[in-house]
């Protein structure tokens, strides 16, 4: 976790910088937003095949299945209440500013 | 942009079920990372091209803190309220809720106390990940920046971040992954607490 955490930051990090240095023109960065897409999408492609390939996961899924489906749709919901109570408070809009 | 999600999920998960050979199942791991690493750079060029983001970052101020306490509150109380309607005690309902999505750690944290909660464990937050990549943009679009936050809980430092930035705003992005570390730092604490 520790290591992981100091990798994701330092590739952030050197993101940041070459966004900031404007390294690349123009053009370039406009195929890099398609390119962003595309990876992600493989990561969104990846991490389903993983859980489909799970034992774990899949075994479980008949008898555990609906009852894991009502713990994490109950977290999101309450979580995401919590979070709007608090922008509320906060007096900030829906893109979160003043 | 929701439905090529699912679909880009619901493909992955059919291949990786019906195809995909399991000795190979190691290799995903590389291929997760890699492309995990790609994205967070493109997420920190994004950050990077923005004028006057240090500005923005710094007027986020309070909710740099508040927004991950509300989300771990709320996905505890989730859990719970969850928790009571499948029938288990309220303490391995708001464990279950404070895996916030880290569903490696969660099950294991929770795999000496009970082999059946570990495995809900496990279950219940593979399912928040996917379902927090299916909505963020939904709840970004219809509810707001903020919002499209909770659903990723821990999972908003890596997997969902390159979805939230896509979503919303580099000023949440910023937001959604200081929100991801201090939830995973919350994880082996409060995991354990609930079945103390």
């Amino acid at each position: 976790m520790g290591l992981r955490l100091l990798l994701y930051l330092g590739i952030l990090c050197i993101g940041i910088f070459i966004g900031i240095k404007n390294v690349f023109p123009e053009r370039l960065m406009k195929r890099m937003d398609k390119l962003q897409l595309i990876v992600l999408f493989i990561l969104l492609f990846i991490m389903g095949l993983r859980i489909g390939a799970d034992d774990t996961v899949v075994d479980s899924l008949g008898f555990l299945g609906i009852e894991a489906f009502i713990i994490a749709t109950c977290s999101i919901i309450v979580s995401i209440g919590c979070v709007f109570i608090a922008r509320k408070f906060l007096n900030l809009d829906g893109k979160g500013e003043k | 942009m929701t439905m090529r999600i699912i679909l880009a999920v619901c493909i992955g998960g059919f291949t990786g079920y019906f195809l995909f050979p399991k000795e190979m199942l190691f290799t995903t791991d590389y291929m997760l990372d890699a492309s995990l690493c790609l994205l967070l750079l493109f997420v920190g060029i994004d950050l990077g091209k923005q004028k006057g983001m240090v500005q923005k970052v710094k007027r986020l101020g309070v909710s740099m803190l508040v927004i991950p306490i509300m989300i771990a509150v709320g996905s505890i109380i989730g859990g719970m309220i969850g928790g009571m309607l499948i029938q288990i005690p309220a303490n391995e309902g708001g464990a279950l809720g404070a895996g916030f999505g880290w569903y490696t750690l969660s099950s294991v944290l929770l795999l000496d106390y009970s082999p059946k909660l570990s495995a809900l464990a496990f279950l219940s937050n593979v399912f928040r990940e996917v379902l927090a990549i299916m909505i963020i943009p939904l709840i970004a679009k219809y509810i707001g920046y903020m919002e499209a936050i909770a659903p990723s809980g821990a999972t908003a430092m890596d997997t969902t971040l390159p979805i939230i930035t896509n979503a919303t705003d580099s000023k949440t992005g910023v937001l959604a992954f200081i929100s991801g570390i201090f939830l995973s730092m919350l994880v082996p604490i409060i995991v354990p607490l609930f079945i103390f």
